[in-house]
């Protein structure tokens, strides 16, 4: 694994290899690992069955991304007040699974990467290929994902209300 | 012989008689110059008559053939030898027959021969060089400027055709006098300068458009080409961004190559953290450019068992997609599409992905649920 200056986070005696998913802490091996009285996790108690921990996880990831929606703004008001009033879409994206491939798509939005010998890509066809890219996501698509279907036809419908 | 002396007694006889006789043929100039020579052959004939006399037998059968149209012209002559006293002696030796009174002109005549040729000839030649000399040798002189000066106008007329046109109505290429004649050469070294000068100017401002042309090339040239970085979209184009790239590139290239690298790390003041923090340009080039292409290969490797009103079902999101773009665009400036994927959900994931593999022989329709799904959350659990 990674191999740096860092010490044990638990016996403080050999270097640290491995991280902690949880609480991020170095440790050098299974035994450190297991060590209750030490490995403490300081976000969370102690998992004690499997259902207790998923829950948890829920909770952390609930009570992140609601820090990170108050204190955060879109640029267009329109869209602004679509995300603030929509507990639909918030709820959306909170999963990693949905913003993992909006994020592509984003990326393929924001991508400066040469096509080829004719320069630079030209922002129409960084639409189509995004337009494209979600339609695979979408109904009939080969990576069709249910929370990527739903997430656009709400917004769908939030949309076609403001017009009208 | 009897040729020239028939010529001989023709001249005497023309230039013996009146002016009427002459007018029509030569100039007064060349009777005059006649007259004066007539008293010299008069001279030579007294001086030869003695000589002739034992001859005149085997002259007068010759001569009385020759002479016998010329009876007329023969009195006048007689006319004008009168102041000769021999000539009178001979006319009373033979008065009854007119043959014999011809004897002493033919013997004048046979006297004046040798001395007519020999004076005559080369005076007759001296006089018609003379006359050339003051009237034809002019013209045949003129006529070789006008042979030679053409060739020589040609080619300033050829010259001149090239620069200007001008010159050609200034000057006439034949001369019509001497005069003109005259002139021309002193002309032409005057104007040949000007002609020279002119043609410099010409070559000068040709070579001035020519730069020109070039420079313009250069230019366009210069601000045609952009030149990036091959792999990167990074265009070097001021001098600065030159300087900056190459000191980049050598403390770089020096960091990968050198055993001692913390080393020049110090002799040249970077940090750890300095490089950590600044990621390779090239690496995240490649790695965009490869994203793009997998995306672009996902989109169109198409579902094979895809039908025609799926087609249309997606021309639809199509649309659809349009207007969801900028919405997502501003998500993603905001940062709200930020994520950490934990291992479980990388699961999910790539388990989904499976899924969307499988759907390839059993497409989802109807909207359910896949059965395989179930499976994967036993494995986690």
């Amino acid at each position: 694994m990674v191999s740096s200056a860092v010490k044990c986070g638990i016996c403080r005696g050999v270097d640290g290899k491995y991280k902690c998913p949880k609480c991020g802490v170095r440790y050098c091996s299974l035994k450190c690992y297991k060590d209750a009285a030490k490995h403490v996790h300081k976000e969370s108690e102690q998992p004690r069955a499997g259902t207790e921990a998923n829950v948890e996880v829920v909770n952390n990831d609930k009570i992140i991304n609601s820090s990170l929606a108050m204190n955060k703004t879109l640029k267009t008001k329109a869209f602004d007040d679509i995300y603030q009033n929509s507990a639909e879409l918030q709820e959306l994206l909170k999963y990693n699974t949905v913003k993992f491939h909006l994020a592509k798509v984003y990326r393929i939005l924001s991508s400066t990467v040469n096509d080829g010998s004719s320069g630079k890509m030209n922002s129409d066809l960084q639409k189509e290929l995004a337009v494209n890219y979600l339609n695979t996501l979408r109904y009939g698509g080969i990576h069709y994902n249910e929370a990527i279907e739903e997430f656009c036809q709400i917004l769908l419908d939030k949309l076609n209300a403001v017009k009208k | 012989m009897n040729y020239n002396n028939f010529e001989n007694s023709k001249g005497d006889g023309h230039s013996r008689l009146p002016k009427p006789t002459y007018s029509g043929t030569l100039s007064d100039g060349y009777d005059e110059s006649k007259i004066k020579r007539q008293k010299t052959d008069s001279a030579f004939n007294a001086a030869y008559s003695p000589h002739m006399y034992p001859n005149s037998p085997y002259y007068e059968g010759s001569w009385n053939t020759g002479y016998t149209p010329q009876l007329h012209h023969v009195a006048p002559h007689n006319q004008y030898f009168h102041p000769i006293q021999p000539s009178t002696q001979y006319n009373y030796t033979s008065p009854p027959n007119y043959t014999e009174n011809y004897i002493p002109p033919v013997h004048q005549n046979i006297s004046y021969a040798p001395a007519l040729n020999l004076q005559k000839w080369p005076s007759s030649y001296c006089e018609n060089t003379q006359a050339l000399k003051n009237d034809k040798d002019y013209q045949t002189s003129i006529s070789y400027e006008d042979v030679a000066i053409p060739t020589v106008k040609e080619i300033q007329l050829i010259e001149k055709n090239r620069g200007k046109d001008t010159f050609m109505n200034e000057i006439s290429p034949v001369p019509s006098s001497k005069d003109q004649a005259s002139a021309e050469p002193t002309e032409i070294p005057r104007k040949d300068p000007e002609l020279a000068n002119s043609n410099a100017e010409d070559d000068h401002n040709n070579l001035g458009l020519e730069d020109d042309d070039r420079d313009e090339q250069l230019e366009s040239e210069g601000l045609g080409k952009v030149v990036l970085v091959p792999g990167t979209s990074i265009a070097l184009i001021t001098d600065e961004d030159v300087k900056k790239w190459r000191e980049e590139r050598k403390k770089m290239w020096l960091l990968k190559i050198s055993n001692n690298k913390q080393k020049h790390m110090q002799e040249m003041g970077i940090k750890e953290d300095e490089l950590k923090s600044q990621p390779s340009i090239f690496k995240e080039s490649r790695k965009e450019k490869q994203f793009i292409q997998s995306i672009q290969n996902q989109v169109q490797r198409g579902n094979p068992k895809i039908d025609l009103n799926l087609k249309l079902i997606q021309r639809e999101f199509a649309n659809e997609n349009s207007q969801l773009l900028d919405f997502i665009r501003e998500l993603g400036d905001v940062g709200l599409l930020e994520y950490e994927l934990s291992q479980q959900e990388k699961d999910v994931l790539f388990g989904s992905s499976e899924d969307n593999n499988k759907n390839h022989y059993k497409p989802n329709y109807k909207n359910r649920k896949p059965n395989l799904s179930r499976a994967n959350f036993t494995r986690n659990k």
